[in-house]
């Protein structure tokens, strides 16, 4: 374990040196002490070079004692919990810590790619679109699988993340956004009114950039009954009504998560008032080599030393342009630094470059007079003036403006109906301003809160104006001279030069610049150097700051983890499942299934060493020559009622329903309004004013919020009432020509008889000894069939029963793969309803009712819609049957060359018919019925397959006299 | 972004969905083909104030008619599409 070389003897406020704390970094065991950030104990080693850069695999350092860190960022942790570009900055320490670093190989010290330093001149502005354009081939085979290896920064483990994340919807009245000096006075001035008060800070601690002497106003602050505080929790985005984004850092400063508590917790907040005092971020300055491990900024350098108790090295030299680094010689040197130098710009004096390789080792100082004098420093504190943390409200829209006063882009608008700015953010400096001012922001808050209406904002905005008009900040962004690279963008490489050349190759808006050079592309998103990006174009273009403007900027302000973002949200959570209330009975039987939507169906029942289509085609031969039963519980089910349902049936369907007698079902088709066809589904009239109707079970929710807009939007005056019963019944087919037979013994009570139950008949009756029962003699299979609904309680009895009754009759269970090879071998469309289909391609042209208004009428007769050239539906059967087709492939005429204008239309449906003996299709070809008795070929070239010759044949393929359905 | 629902209340957006247009009205059947055309396809896309329909359909169900501001998305009146749905809450 090497020694803590720049820990300071007694400082460290954030420090509890009682508790030392072991941790690793590239494998190197290090000290360091409970408070630390990895960062803190890795400076406290004396380790600077902790990186690699991205593009020309440059040594960084650590850069600044911020969240937006744009240098040091490493792996964390090992195995599964592993996670990527972390900054130092944020890792709370903890014992047993691992971290490496990224962006390297072999090794930090001695990496191989940083040879793309050399060849720097081909990594510049708009590198990727002037050499990886062709050939066109290339990009595949080598460009990026070359690039995706260089590229990146950490590594991902590749496993399953251990831990849980979650969710929390909060609601609060005032949201304050910021921890620091003026959001403590924000909040706490907020309660006044009694409101509740919601604060959110993104560190650990509450206090901002110098928490000395805030000790009693944050205990004041947490002893309050309506405020609420959230460390560690960053708000990440500002949405339309006051709706926030926030994640919360549970227990990321932690080896493992606590039981039962998630990592992070991700809160979506509502607040009627908002006060942000996100606070400013200090910026760099552009200089030569700015970028060498040991340049830092001057805040850094300053918390560093009170807050961790670490000397950032030995000899320091200050750069700066602003009196925010008045204390840091001071305090430099309170620690044992040297100050070799204080170069202000104000004086006219500038570093030109930093010496050294994989740390500073000296600077080349430019005075005023031109004269040169170099000087040895092992630390560069660099203070280029703050930037106010404009990030959040940019998502909301605002353009930020720029102060020539305050030399920073400061919020447009200092206040609205519903937000409050203050402190930094709002361009204030000294703590008694950011105290007073957030007082005032509290205080507006909450009276708005109480009177529901909005306090004056007088002083509140006089104070922030004669703040500004009273500042005189000197602008300065980027050394005069010097040759080394000049970086703005440290996260993404970008350089000063960089800028210039986007602009001398014509690029002038500054979200253009940005793009072709990354700049502020980062996971930093640029906090630190799009000013002088911006600087730079204002430079190279002689426009004024003002005139450049900012980019805009979108959610997130720091990156979100994807575990935040999907929560409970995975495995098998990651979508609800749908279970019928035959499920239990399925699975007790060896059923197999199958996903469709939300839905598990049953797919097929196999037996001892079945395979899959042995299984189907039995199930299929079961409902030809004896009976079979299948759940259809996931059918749509709609209860309709009123004196105007027949009307409003009417309108909805193709086809008429007015004189569908009580005690009988038709089939119905729903178009949409342009002539589509959307639905199909059986209507069941019950009663003179009572109806049951089925829809797909695809469509179920869409029909329903389909049936509500006619009924709420269209026709408001048709008194018709209808509910959603798709939940309450369970749904069992019974097909077969024994179907009958069983149903008998199933439904004692309900004359069942040919004569009394005639084909297209409904019933309500009972079942299984009173249990109430809506049945229906329709079929999907082209056999005598009967559709039997029971209350779902009663769907698994009602299976069961039918297997017991059945058994002398054959009975067999079959599932949706036998349910379509049964359809398709009858010709009944389903698959066919694709939203491209009429009722005239499906073959249904009759549906279409003549003598009324209907969904859809209107437009169906477009000429585009009955154009005779339309793909219809056909059936195809190969000229040798073993041939098998899927669905998808396509059709040509025989010997027509293959291209896309020979497309003759695309199978909807395949299936080995086990009844015909024969692989069987229904597709959608051009001119299908006009064609029928040609042979065509199936094409596939996506599965590679030789073309098939098949038959065009009329779709009905089984029983088309529609004789059994009947018997 | 959230919608008062004159039913539900203040819910937000993940609860509903969006028609569009709420001031279309569905021509006669004898309308000719033209009006048909213009119903089901032609849209304006206002810069400002909209009135549209959207559906609380996580929530109590109703077609809603909602004026929203398609720039601030500000809403300042959501009502149910039903007659005597002007009643707010």
């Amino acid at each position: 374990m090497t020694c803590q070389t720049h820990r300071l003897n007694g400082t460290g406020r954030c420090l509890n040196r009682s508790k030392p704390i072991s941790f690793t970094f590239d494998g190197k065991r290090y000290s360091g002490f409970e408070g630390d950030t990895l960062a803190s104990a890795l400076l406290a080693n004396g380790v600077r070079l902790v990186a690699r850069s991205f593009k020309y695999h440059r040594p960084r350092g650590i850069f600044t004692c911020d969240p937006h860190e744009p240098s040091a960022l490493v792996q964390l942790r090992s195995g599964a919990r592993q996670e990527p570009n972390v900054p130092a900055t944020m890792v709370e320490l903890y014992d047993g810590l691992e971290a490496t670093s990224q962006n390297r190989w072999p090794s930090l010290r001695y990496d191989l790619l940083s040879v793309n330093q050399l060849i720097s001149p081909f990594f510049a502005a708009g590198f990727y679109y002037k050499t990886f354009k062709w050939p066109a081939k290339f990009w595949t085979s080598l460009y990026e699988p070359v690039i995706r290896r260089a590229a990146g920064m950490g590594r991902l483990s590749g496993s399953i993340d251990p831990d849980t994340y979650e969710k929390v919807h909060h609601h609060c009245d005032i949201l304050v956004i910021g921890g620091g000096a003026a959001g403590l006075s924000a909040a706490r001035a907020a309660t006044q009114d009694g409101a509740r008060v919601t604060l959110v800070e993104e560190r650990a601690r509450l206090g901002g950039f110098d928490s000395t002497g805030l000790e009693q106003d944050i205990a004041a602050l947490k002893a309050l009954e309506n405020v609420r505080i959230l460390p560690r929790t960053m708000a990440f985005g500002w949405y339309d009504n006051n709706t926030f984004g926030a994640v919360e850092q549970v227990s990321d400063h932690l080896p493992v998560p606590a039981p039962h508590q998630p990592r992070q917790r991700m809160w979506k907040i509502v607040a009627p008032q908002v006060i942000l005092a996100t606070g400013a971020h200090e910026r760099s300055l552009s200089f030569g080599n700015n970028d060498r491990p040991g340049v830092m900024l001057a805040s850094a350098a300053e918390r560093y030393l009170r807050d961790y108790g670490v000397r950032p090295g030995s000899r320091a030299v200050i750069f700066t342009t602003n009196d925010s680094t008045a204390g840091l010689a001071e305090a430099l040197r309170a620690a044992g630094v040297t100050v070799a130098a204080v170069a202000d710009a104000r004086n006219g004096d500038e570093i030109e470059t930093v010496h050294g390789r994989t740390a500073v080792t000296g600077v080349t100082l430019r005075q005023k007079d031109g004269s040169r004098r170099t000087v040895d420093c092992d630390a560069v504190c660099v203070s280029g003036g703050w930037n106010p943390a404009v990030q959040l409200l940019a998502q909301r829209g605002q353009k930020p403006r720029w102060s020539d006063n305050l030399q920073a882009f400061l919020p447009q608008e200092m206040a609205g109906a519903d937000f409050l700015f203050t402190g930094s953010l709002a361009g204030l400096e000294a703590r008694e301003d950011c105290q007073t001012h957030g007082r005032m922001a509290g205080e507006a808050a909450g009276k708005r809160f109480a009177a529901r209406d909005s306090a004056s904002l007088a002083d509140y905005h006089s104070y922030l104006e004669a703040n500004e008009a009273r500042a005189a900040k000197f602008a300065y962004f980027e050394s005069s001279t010097g040759k080394s690279k000049k970086f703005i963008d440290l996260q993404h490489d970008v350089t000063a030069g960089d800028v210039s050349l986007a602009t001398r190759e014509g690029y002038r808006s500054v979200e253009h610049v940005k793009r072709y050079t990354t700049l502020g592309m980062a996971t930093d998103q640029g906090k630190t150097s799009n000013i002088h990006g911006i600087a730079a174009m204002s430079k190279a273009l002689d426009k004024p700051m003002s005139q450049v403007g900012t980019t805009g900027f979108r959610p997130p302000y720091r990156p979100v983890s994807l575990g935040a973002l999907a929560g409970r949200s995975r495995g098998k959570h990651w979508r609800p499942i749908l279970r019928t209330p035959l499920h239990g009975w399925v699975e007790d039987k060896g059923g197999v299934f199958i996903e469709s939507g939300l839905w598990h169906r049953s797919q097929y029942f196999p037996k001892p060493g079945e395979t899959m289509s042995q299984a189907i085609s039995r199930e299929v031969q079961a409902v030809r020559s004896a009976v079979g039963f299948c759940d259809v519980s996931t059918l749509g089910k709609i209860d309709l009622q009123g004196p105007d349902a027949a009307a409003f049936l009417d309108r909805v369907y193709s086809n008429g329903f007015a004189k569908l007698p009580v005690g009988k079902s038709r089939y119905g088709l729903m178009l949409r309004e342009d002539g589509i066809v959307m639905d199909d589904g059986t209507v069941s009239r019950l009663a003179e004013d009572h109806y049951f109707i089925t829809t797909t079970s695809a469509e179920s929710d869409s029909v329903i919020s389909h049936l509500e807009y006619c009924h709420q939007v269209l026709w408001p005056e048709l008194d018709v009432v209808f509910a959603d019963a798709g939940e309450d019944w369970a749904g069992i087919a019974l097909a077969g020509p024994r179907a009958r037979d069983v149903l008998v013994r199933i439904a004692p009570e309900m004359d069942v008889s040919n004569a009394a139950l005639p084909f297209l008949a409904a019933r309500e009756g009972t079942v299984l000894d009173g249990v109430p029962a809506r049945l229906f003699r329709v079929s999907f299979s082209g056999e005598l069939a009967f559709e039997l609904y029971v209350p779902s309680a009663y769907g698994r009895p009602l299976a069961e029963a039918l297997e017991r009754e059945g058994a002398e009759f054959g009975i067999t269970p079959y599932g949706v793969e036998a349910l379509d090879v049964l359809r398709i071998e009858k010709g009944h469309v389903s698959s066919e309803l694709n939203k491209f289909t009429t009722a005239a391609d499906l073959g249904l042209g009759m549906m279409m009712s003549k003598k009324k208004d209907f969904i859809g009428r209107a437009l169906s007769s477009r000429p585009g819609l009955t154009d005779p050239d339309r793909e219809v539906v056909v059936g195809l059967k190969p000229l040798d049957p073993s041939h098998s087709f899927r669905q998808g492939a396509h059709i040509t005429a025989r010997g027509a060359p293959l291209a896309p204008e020979n497309d003759d239309g695309y199978i909807t449906s395949a299936a080995w018919s086990p009844t015909l003996e024969s692989h069987i299709a229904i597709a959608l070809v051009r001119r299908g019925r006009e064609r029928v008795g040609e042979v065509v070929e199936i094409i596939d070239p996506l599965h590679g397959e030789e073309p098939v010759p098949a038959t065009i044949v009329y779709h009905h393929f089984y029983d088309p006299e529609n004789a059994r359905v009947r018997s | 972004m959230r919608i008062p629902c004159p039913l539900c209340g203040d819910r937000p957006l993940e609860e509903f969905v969006y028609r569009g247009d709420a001031t279309l009205t569905r021509p006669a059947a004898d309308a000719p083909m033209e009006a048909w055309v213009d119903y089901v396809y032609l849209r304006d896309n206002p810069k400002g104030p909209h009135r549209e329909h959207w559906r609380h359909a996580q929530g109590c169900g109703s077609w809603l008619i909602v004026d929203r501001n398609t720039v601030t998305h500000e809403i300042t009146q959501a009502i149910q599409a039903r007659p005597g749905g002007e009643v707010q809450r």
